[in-house]
């Protein structure tokens, strides 16, 4: 018999006062958004500081014997969007959408910090158990890099030039109990979601911030029980890879590095939305 | 002989300097063929003109000064009457960017550099 879960004595606390998202240009031509307290670009993408992290206490009716707790997430990519335009119209501009197919088959993924095994983020390793209480702890930095410029095939070759970047996330983190025969039970969660919203100028060919309307935001706090939300109750049933940061990886390196498709377009003359003084 | 890039192909008033010294770009020179050297410049040398000369497609002295270092750095030279480059816009120099462009224009626009993989988390 699977152990009892005193789960109205439970406490979890969620620190994210420090959790701003930012964006940093690096000279050698990436732009980077991080949610992070640290952030180190150097060896970006490792070594960051958590932008958030939870800590929570449960105690048990018995012994936990095989049950495992840790947290599970599951991350869902709303928008991923960049933007890019030659130094004036005939130079062209190019659109690039990371968070569609088939750069990226299902925007709704199994989220991991790591090379853990599905259904967890982080290793349950990260759990304690000190009768008779489970402790676990949980971290997290969501961030991604890109390219502030890319050659347009339909305007010779030619450079064009970041002037927007959208990525837009939601995350649902779950403290989670992995019965021996393998039922998962859901005992906490809170959603949270990150919203980069960055537009870039270009002033002596280096890119500059323009202005940034990036948020984050806490939408469910501390609430017991399995998320609510429909679009993850199918994972949250059955949760299967591929991993979010696999599955993005690679559909960011598809919609920017490969051919052009779907997922990144390439215009022979500007977008409208480009502003006058995007290069000066 | 036409222009065979994508950028200058079709351009009559490019092609004209195939054919016409007299139809050299020079200082003040404004129009759409001179916004396409403005290209080409960037392409070829990663040279970007002023701002101001770039809108209003004109041929300035920032452009005059990169069109002097492209010849320069190729030794576009007329040696029937000058020992060193020039700062105009000529037969040689207009044949001498379409051949460039023609292999840029052949290049993946996409070069992988494992060291620079985008990343996420």
């Amino acid at each position: 018999m699977a152990v009892k879960i005193l789960d109205s004595q439970l406490q979890f606390i969620l620190t994210d006062g420090g959790a701003n998202p930012g964006v940093y240009i690096n000279p050698v031509g990436h732009v980077i958004v991080h949610l992070t307290q640290g952030f180190n670009a150097g060896s970006f993408p490792n070594n960051q500081g958590d932008a958030l992290t939870a800590g929570v206490r449960v105690p048990l009716g018995g012994d936990p014997g095989g049950t495992t707790f840790a947290f599970v997430q599951i991350g869902r990519s709303n928008f991923y969007g960049a933007f890019y335009a030659g130094r004036i119209p005939r130079e062209g501009s190019i659109g690039v959408m990371a968070n569609v197919p088939p750069a990226l088959p299902n925007p709704v993924m199994v989220d991991a910090s790591s090379n853990v095994s599905i259904p967890w983020f982080q290793d349950p390793s990260r759990t304690s158990y000190v009768p008779p209480t489970i402790h676990s702890s949980w971290g997290d930095h969501p961030a991604s890099k890109i390219p502030s410029k890319l050659r347009n095939s339909f305007a010779s070759n030619v450079y064009n030039y970041i002037f927007q970047l959208i990525d837009d996330r939601d995350f649902w983190t779950i403290f989670t109990a992995q019965d021996p025969d393998r039922t998962l039970r859901f005992i906490a969660y809170f959603h949270w979601q990150v919203r980069y919203g960055v537009e870039f100028m270009w002033r002596n060919g280096e890119a500059l911030l323009r202005r940034s309307k990036s948020f984050f935001k806490v939408h469910e706090r501390n609430t017991k029980g399995r998320p609510t939300e429909p679009a993850i109750q199918s994972l949250l049933t059955n949760p299967v890879g591929p991993q979010a940061n696999i599955a993005f990886g690679n559909a960011v390196t598809q919609a920017f590095y490969g051919p052009r498709g779907p997922n990144r377009n390439e215009n022979p003359r500007s977008f409208s939305t480009v502003p006058v003084d995007f290069w000066g | 002989m036409p222009l065979k890039s994508r950028l200058f192909h079709g351009d009559r008033a490019l092609e004209a300097r195939l054919i016409q010294d007299s139809a050299h770009l020079t200082l003040g020179t404004v129009g759409d063929h001179v916004s396409k050297i403005h290209t080409a410049l960037l392409v070829l040398d990663k040279v970007s003109v002023a701002v101001k000369k770039l809108r209003t497609e004109t041929y300035g002295p920032s452009t005059a000064a990169a069109v002097l270092a492209f010849k320069t750095r190729r030794k576009i030279i007329n040696t029937n009457y000058q020992k060193t480059p020039d700062n105009i816009v000529g037969k040689m120099t207009i044949a001498a960017m379409d051949r460039e462009m023609i292999v840029k224009e052949s290049e993946p626009p996409f070069r992988f550099d494992p060291k620079s993989n985008p990343a996420s988390n």
